[in-house]
């Protein structure tokens, strides 16, 4: 079960403050709690197999869970195929479950 | 899923960002599962449920306002009091006073109510869970 989420919203190219969500998010993983993010409006220009920025490498080391809001990617014409591996396309329903089920959420 | 009580802090104004519509979509998704929602609105976005909010043509698109069809976060937030009573949930907007006095803001739709921060902390208290949404 997820214990923390964290909802990230700023593409990562653009906050450098990103990366240290993404530290933090790995470092809850790696210390017992399930940690998982959704990334979400600009932050899933980082889901791109093809980005950069080296969020979703940081996460998936961890293991955690990344989501990628389906209404995010379809505004912004990144089709599935072009996400990184280790992302997972979802509806901001992941985000309600995780509140339903006591975890902590976080919105960056 | 049981039916929870679920409380969101918003603090964005209408119009400028993105995080006003996704926390939106996240209520409208609490709410379409019956759980009962309260809202504490901050900052601008004690605006989010403003009552003269009005739809206006859009010159660039060639448009007149009915055309345009521009969305209104006053609307989302009648319709989602709508559908929570509907489903026998309960929908609490509580907007900040201090943030409204500020604002001008006090013309709000029918069912919002002022408050102040004290409030939040007594929803958030008697709540299953809370997400705070900051500004950008």
């Amino acid at each position: 079960m997820t214990r923390y989420m964290i909802v990230e919203t700023r593409d990562a190219h653009e906050a450098r403050d990103v990366a240290w969500m993404a530290d933090l998010a790995a470092n809850l993983q790696r210390n017992g709690p399930a940690a998982a993010v959704m990334l979400a409006e600009n932050a899933v220009f980082a889901a791109r197999a093809s980005a950069i920025a080296p969020t979703v490498r940081t996460l998936a080391e961890a293991g955690c869970q990344v989501f990628a809001d389906r209404y995010a990617l379809r505004e912004r014409g990144i089709r599935d195929a072009e996400l990184a591996k280790g992302v997972k396309p979802a509806d901001l329903d992941v985000v309600l479950d995780a509140l339903e089920t006591g975890a902590s959420v976080m919105w960056r | 899923m049981s039916k929870k009580t679920l409380t969101f802090a918003l603090m964005d104004a209408p119009f400028e960002s993105s995080r006003t519509a996704t926390a939106m979509r996240i209520i409208a998704l609490a709410v379409k599962r019956g759980h009962n929602i309260n809202v504490f609105a901050y900052e601008g976005a004690v605006y989010l449920p403003f009552a003269k909010q009005t739809q206006h043509a859009n010159a660039v698109h060639g448009r007149d306002a009915e055309q345009e069809d521009h969305p209104l976060p006053r609307e989302w937030i009648a319709a989602l009091m709508q559908e929570a009573a509907a489903k026998g949930a309960k929908f609490d907007w509580v907007n900040c006073g201090l943030c409204v006095d500020e604002r001008g803001a006090s013309e709000a739709i029918e069912g919002v109510r002022r408050g102040s921060p004290a409030d939040f902390w007594t929803m958030a208290s008697n709540s299953d869970n809370t997400l705070v949404v900051p500004t950008a």
